[in-house]
């Protein structure tokens, strides 16, 4: 062995920092841009899941009614995912909405925890499309009957992987069973005490909103009002506040809700951005 | 005085802890290489956050079945090394040391490593059926814990255990009788283990792993005063010294808490990070500069070996570990050296962080270089991690190339010095 044997392989990796850290160079500057137009982001999505048995349609009158009153019109997209996590997008995003509601439903939507788990891996795969496709750093989740309960397992399995980068401010369900139809509260399906024990997941900054519809006194004509209440066990106490709202009168059974006036006004009150109105001309006065 | 510090190490290196820990770790060495490289190879190419991985977009070009094999395969290398190195450790230490008194060395590690099982089986608290061991107890971050274990058994086994000399062509009639003879220093330890199991049984300890440690990590990662992340470095780098290395590992690669989403934020915000909110949090200061992904004392004593050539062994074993220390695994050289309970890097390993970190600081607040946030890929070489964590400046990658250049002048002198005593220790040995 010569003594410049050595400075051979000294030479070598010098070579190879070099060689590795040209494309890396670009790679980084890419990444660290599409971060930064990520965080400069105004955009703040309202993605929205039907329950069991519904489509991307399920939400169309909901959003005609939401529309005829807001000040600006959401433009909406709807996603809908196959068997195989393929995914049919139709719509599109206005140039200047920044509150977008994006619908995703999913061929399978049948009702069963182990429809859930499923429909809830699907959930994540058109979220993560959507990432991909548009840069925002917030969102807000509705979920109607059963999906609530998939937005419930996607926070505890799923948001992990991009709580670092997009934060989910709200989460309101409506008329959802998170007992199933079990209308005694000592009797926990597996689904609950799953969502129970997975509860320390739940991002601590999260606001959820919980309305339920009073047919009766016990339900909303097919889900139980303790089932709806059992949200509590898995929300309170973990996430920065759970507000449950009770909504009666005309419109107030399970399918209906959607539809229903009240909802659309929590809807709007508590979900959606707070419309910035003109300052009236007096005011402005005294601001001067 | 040189030649007083030069007669005290040596008389350290002689105990008889020091001496077994290091023919254990020689012993060691080729599983150490084998883990740092499947390591490495994991965390640039079978990590979704990994180095090569990403910057070559391999997700589109490997198949997944190909991914997920090769994951496979390097998760499974690195965890049949480091996973269980402790059980390997306690083995050959409890052996040598047992050695080093003529006792039946290999019927003192059987015992080491059934202790060594028992206080990982203790201390699973899940009672998990399918994962009755506790990993973290067994890891090499836990060497120094097995050395002990190894240790105290093979001072049993000193005290209690009749002289053995080796037999060539045992016949079952000498095993059986050999078996015989470690009965009593093997019971006697087996005992004293299963006290110490019951211990941490009862008691619910969670010995050496990470959580242990949290209260020092979770400080380092979240303090902004400059003199606490001295101190600490401190204890991190001696701890890693000790062959305890949870805590400087958990502060390897990217770390996420409030304050590193503060100074993320402000600089996507604005565009760069002169500003941000913390400037001198610990984990970054002594992940990019400080310890440098381990580029700053173990990559420069390799270089240095590689130029002085006066000790054979040193040299293969720098050649060896060259690769993986420049991408940061740096366990194999630590193992292999060894760096790990020699008292020669003692103070170099604690003090070259110190150094490096204070000038980085001092760099910091004079605004010549940007402070480190971006998130950096699994993998990245040390000395890049400054180049990237600050969205490629120049600056800092110059500054970070000067600091590497002046820890291997620091390190000349400490390792002409280690190549002497190994020298001397080699010739007494022969004498």
């Amino acid at each position: 062995m010569n003594k410049k044997a050595n400075y051979k392989w000294l030479v070598l990796v010098v070579i190879m920092l070099t060689i590795l850290s040209i494309p890396s160079f670009f790679w980084m500057r890419k990444d660290n841009n599409a971060r930064a137009e990520r965080s400069k982001s105004l955009l703040s999505p309202v993605i929205m899941v039907p329950g069991s048995s519904a489509t991307t349609e399920r939400f169309n009158q909901l959003i005609d009614e939401l529309n005829k009153t807001t000040f600006k019109r959401h433009s909406v997209i709807k996603i809908t995912v196959s068997r195989e996590a393929k995914l049919t997008y139709s719509g599109a995003i206005g140039k200047n909405d920044l509150e977008p509601l994006i619908i995703i439903g999913f061929d399978n939507n049948k009702d069963g925890y182990t429809n859930i788990k499923k429909q809830a891996k699907w959930l994540n795969a058109a979220f993560k499309s959507l990432v991909q496709n548009y840069k925002f750093n917030n969102f807000k989740a509705f979920g109607h009957s059963n999906g609530g309960l998939i937005w419930t397992y996607w926070l505890e399995h799923y948001y992990a992987e991009y709580s670092g980068d997009i934060k989910i401010k709200k989460l309101m369900t409506l008329g959802t069973p998170y007992n199933f139809n079990e209308s005694n509260i000592n009797n926990r399906t597996q689904m609950l005490a799953d969502f129970i024990r997975n509860r320390s997941k739940l991002p601590t900054y999260l606001k959820v909103y919980s309305l339920s519809g009073g047919k009766n006194y016990e339900s909303d004509g097919i889900v139980p009002e303790t089932s709806v209440a059992a949200g509590k066990f898995i929300f309170q106490n973990q996430v920065k506040n759970y507000t449950a709202i009770t909504v009666t009168g005309e419109k107030a059974d399970h399918s209906d809700l959607p539809q229903n006036k009240q909802v659309i006004q929590a809807i709007r009150q508590y979900l959606l951005k707070k419309p910035e109105r003109p300052l009236k001309p007096n005011k402005r006065k005294e601001n001067h | 005085m040189k030649e007083f510090t030069f007669n005290i190490l040596v008389r350290i290196q002689e105990y008889s802890f020091f001496r077994a820990a290091r023919h254990t770790m020689a012993m060691l060495m080729p599983i150490a290489v084998v883990g740092s490289y499947f390591k490495v190879l994991n965390d640039l190419v079978f990590t979704p956050n990994g180095l090569i991985y990403n910057i070559f977009s391999l997700d589109k070009i490997l198949s997944d079945h190909i991914w997920y094999a090769g994951s496979f395969v390097c998760r499974g290398m690195v965890e049949i090394t480091f996973g269980v190195f402790g059980v390997y450790a306690s083995y050959f230490m409890a052996r040598y040391t047992a050695r080093l008194y003529h006792k039946d060395s290999t019927m003192a590690g059987l015992t080491a490593v059934s202790i060594m099982l028992f206080c990982s089986y203790a201390s699973s608290s899940g009672r998990d059926a399918r994962m009755p061991f506790t990993a973290s107890l067994l890891q090499v971050n836990a060497l120094f814990i097995a050395l002990i274990v190894g240790y105290c058994v093979g001072q049993v086994f000193h005290l209690l255990g009749k002289n053995y000399s080796y037999v060539k062509d045992e016949g079952t009639k000498v095993l059986q009788k050999r078996a015989g003879a470690a009965a009593l220093p093997s019971f006697v330890s087996l005992l004293a283990g299963i006290l110490l199991g019951i211990i941490i049984y009862e008691l619910q300890l969670k010995l050496l792993n990470s959580a242990s440690f949290n209260e020092i990590v979770s400080r380092i990662q979240t303090t902004n005063n400059f003199a606490e992340v001295l101190v600490l470095s401190v204890v991190i780098t001696f701890l890693d010294w000790l062959g305890i290395g949870f805590p400087l590992h958990s502060l390897s690669g990217t770390v996420n808490n409030a304050y590193t989403a503060e100074n993320l934020t402000y600089t996507l915000r604005h565009g760069n990070s002169w500003n941000v909110p913390y400037k001198f949090l610990g984990s970054s200061l002594i992940n990019t500069y400080g310890t440098m992904g381990g580029a700053s004392v173990v990559l420069a004593i390799i270089v240095l070996m590689l130029l002085i050539r006066s000790n054979r062994e040193n040299e293969i074993n720098a050649k060896i570990n060259l690769l993986p220390a420049t991408f940061g695994s740096t366990l194999g050289f630590n193992i292999g050296l060894p760096l790990i309970l020699n008292p020669v890097f003692l103070i170099p390993s604690i003090v070259i962080p110190l150094i490096n970190m204070t000038l980085a600081a001092a760099a910091i607040s004079l605004h010549v270089i940007p402070v480190c946030v971006y998130q950096i890929l699994k993998g990245t070489p040390g000395l890049l991690v400054s180049f990237f964590g600050t969205n490629g400046n120049w600056a800092a990658l110059i500054f970070t190339i000067l600091l590497f250049l002046l820890d291997i002048v620091l390190l000349l002198p400490v390792v002409i010095f280690n190549e002497k005593m190994v020298t001397r220790i080699n010739n007494q040995k022969k004498g």
